[in-house]
């Protein structure tokens, strides 16, 4: 039983949208749902894309993903990675698989030299914050932002 | 009395690094600030520039920025505009100039096909929200991230 992570590339559109159409049917968002996996096939095939995405597979088969896009901060001057979404398919949960995908974002934004990695957390999602912070995420209250940078970050990409 | 609003050009980070501390003045975060004026020219201006600014000027003097860069949303499939920032100097509020500031970016995401701006703001600040409000941006359900969109992103354009 094993884990492996890649980075998306063309062809992966259908995958990627039956992934985070998933995740928007477990947050009852599936009214907002709307993307094609040409939509998606787009950024994939454009090297200079300012969004992509992470696969991973339990034993092969596709089974999460997690979609990432460029930020910035102005208060450091520097680009940072925003997290969209983080996916595991219902028959992969409690694998593991959630967590090696934060792992395997912390390193992806390592490796581009980006300080930081951010994204957003619902507010009544209990269990993801608890992970989180087991991650080394600061999470601010007023708006359930999530941000993972300097020793914590290096932590959790190693 | 005219207002201008045009992109920022080479040579005036400076300018945009002091809105930015200013900004983060007003937002009680100056102590977060250690971004350079060469890290913005590189942000701004660079082979591969991470974000865009508009300034705003009031008979020719520089009194606001508006900071963004593009975004994309997994749920739609589409691409976005993304404000980072959004800063009008005290003594020159109440002329219109923040909202200027948004619609030329309201009036970009529609020029551009781009169905959705989206934007964040510290819950403590009553005064923007009632202005965002009043634009047609609405919060997002459990979320503390405002969008405009669709119909009231058309009008705010127009």
């Amino acid at each position: 039983m094993s884990i492996t992570i890649r980075p998306a590339v063309a062809g992966d559109g259908a995958t990627l949208t039956r992934m985070i159409r998933a995740l928007a049917e477990h947050h009852g968002y599936e009214a907002h749902f709307s993307a094609q996996p040409e939509d998606y096939e787009k950024f994939l095939a454009d090297p200079a894309a300012i969004n992509g995405a992470l696969i991973a597979c339990w034993n092969g088969e596709p089974a999460g993903c997690a979609t990432w896009q460029r930020s910035y901060s102005t208060f450091i001057g520097r680009e940072t990675i925003y997290m969209e979404d983080i996916s595991v398919l219902p028959d992969y949960r409690r694998k593991g698989i959630g967590s090696a995908l934060l792992r395997a974002m912390a390193r992806f934004v390592l490796d581009r030299g980006a300080p930081r990695l951010h994204w957003l957390l619902m507010a009544w999602n209990g269990e993801a914050r608890r992970l989180y912070a087991e991650a080394g995420a600061v999470i601010e209250d007023g708006n359930c932002h999530c941000i993972l940078e300097g020793e914590a970050l290096e932590r959790l990409a190693s | 009395m005219t207002l201008e609003i045009r992109p920022a050009r080479p040579g005036e980070e400076g300018l945009v690094l002091a809105f930015i501390r200013k900004l983060a003045d007003y937002e009680k975060l100056a102590h977060e600030v250690t971004a350079r004026e060469a890290d913005l020219r590189e942000g701004l201006f660079g082979p591969a520039p991470r974000c865009h600014c508009d300034l705003a000027f009031w008979n020719g003097e520089a009194v606001g920025f508006a900071l963004w860069f593009y975004n994309f949303s997994t749920f739609a499939g589409k691409a976005g505009i993304y404000l980072e920032d959004l800063f009008v100097e005290p003594h020159m509020r109440g002329r219109g100039i923040g909202k200027a500031l948004l619609k030329t970016l309201a009036r970009r995401c529609v020029d551009e096909g781009l169905p959705r701006l989206q934007w964040w703001v510290l819950d403590w600040n009553e005064p923007s929200i009632a202005v965002y409000r009043a634009l047609g941006a609405r919060p997002m359900d459990e979320w503390t991230v405002f969008r405009v969109s669709g119909p009231e992103l058309e009008a705010l354009a127009s």
